[in-house]
């Protein structure tokens, strides 16, 4: 999945920008503009990273049940598909 | 400011549970998200998945949750936001949210149920190789204990069993003097086995003796040798040339039974085969 860890890895680069400009900026104070941008990006990265492990995860285990219902000529199997997100680096601003 | 009003935000969109999202909330002026749309379709359709009705249904109201506060702020604006806006942002953010919250929900969904299959065909693989390996057990063991074709009846009662080395016939103790090696006649297995060795003039014999543990290793080889050659004698004295027929004394090293019977070690195993048979001379000598 290179795109979707790319794009991860893309979020956790302004993540880090966000946060370190909160710090020159010392934004300390939660409403500050700086403070909202650094805490969505957190919040994120956090979700976006999870959701690639477990897909990388889940993958992984549907590849070896697909490979042993073909092996036992058993049909493939219907599942619930997730569409690829628009935009996954979401908000760059607040 | 900006914490007030997510703080209302937020107590709006509980106050007004699923309204927003699947009830009459939006206004009709109110142009449609299509991002929020589409989020809002994804959660629907991940609800009406079993998997997450029964394990992730917390998880799947904190991700509408996220996508009601997102609505609000839609609603609230009547569709007029644009980028320069920071209710846009926020619009944006909770919505993406929502959407990976799903997402992430129905790849542990989907997760779980391979687990779940996975284990159920592993188990099921199992059974059906312990089941075949048991019929295939069973089938050899049959073929084991199927009395050999051709074998004249007389025969029978040797408890022939097919092994690599070729079909092994039982001479038990009980056909020698007690302690010597004077063959007990037996003309019956004699004659049939002859006339099976006519009949099939590819096999050759190997008369192989065995002594119980009772001897000393020295007169446990001697009594061996003297039964194989006895055996040997009763085939050789019915006209079967000593080219098909070997004789091998192997005193007590090879017993059937380690701490059983002393006596059922006692036998002479007549091997038929369709290999070459054992030097007389080298084995057995004088």
């Amino acid at each position: 999945m290179p795109a979707q860890t790319l794009s991860v890895q893309e979020k956790i680069n302004a993540a880090w920008s966000a946060y370190h400009l909160q710090v020159d900026e010392e934004a300390d104070d939660p409403s500050d503009d700086e403070a909202i941008l650094a805490r969505r990006l957190a919040e994120e990265v956090e979700l976006d990273a999870m959701l690639l492990r477990t897909t990388v995860r889940t993958l992984h285990d549907e590849s070896r049940l697909d490979g042993l219902r073909a092996s036992l000529n058993l049909p493939p199997v219907q599942r619930l598909e997730v569409p690829a997100v628009a935009n996954p680096i979401g908000t760059e601003k607040p | 400011m900006r914490a007030a009003s997510a703080g209302v935000l937020l107590l709006s969109s509980v106050l007004l549970g699923g309204c927003a999202l699947f009830g009459p909330g939006r206004s009709a002026e109110v142009p449609a998200n299509p991002e929020l749309e589409q989020s809002r379709s994804l959660i629907e359709q991940a609800s009406k998945n079993a998997t997450i009705q029964t394990h992730f249904r917390a998880e799947l109201d904190r991700a509408r949750a996220s996508l009601e506060q997102a609505l609000m702020i839609w609603n609230e604006e009547r569709g007029r936001l644009d980028e320069d806006d920071d209710e846009w942002h926020e619009m944006r953010h909770l919505n993406h949210m929502a959407r990976q919250r799903t997402a992430l929900i129905v790849m542990q969904a989907r997760g779980l149920d391979a687990q779940y299959a996975l284990n159920e065909l592993q188990s099921e693989r199992e059974r059906m190789l312990l089941t075949e390996s048991h019929k295939q057990a069973a089938a050899r063991s049959a073929a084991a204990n199927r009395p050999a074709i051709g074998l004249p009846k007389a025969l029978q009662q040797l408890r022939p069993r097919q092994e690599s080395r070729g079909l092994v016939l039982t001479l038990g103790a009980r056909l020698f003097e007690d302690g010597k090696g004077k063959l007990v006649a037996d003309d019956a297995v004699f004659d049939a086995l002859l006339q099976y060795l006519v009949a099939n003039p590819a096999v050759v014999v190997s008369c192989e003796g065995h002594t119980g543990g009772g001897l000393a290793k020295e007169g446990a080889q001697r009594l061996s040798q003297e039964r194989a050659r006895a055996v040997q004698d009763a085939l050789l004295e019915r006209g079967l040339e000593l080219s098909r027929v070997s004789a091998v004394g192997y005193g007590n090293s090879r017993p059937l039974a380690v701490n059983g019977d002393e006596r059922s070690n006692e036998r002479v195993e007549i091997v038929l085969s369709e290999s070459a048979p054992v030097e007389f001379d080298s084995v057995v000598g004088d």
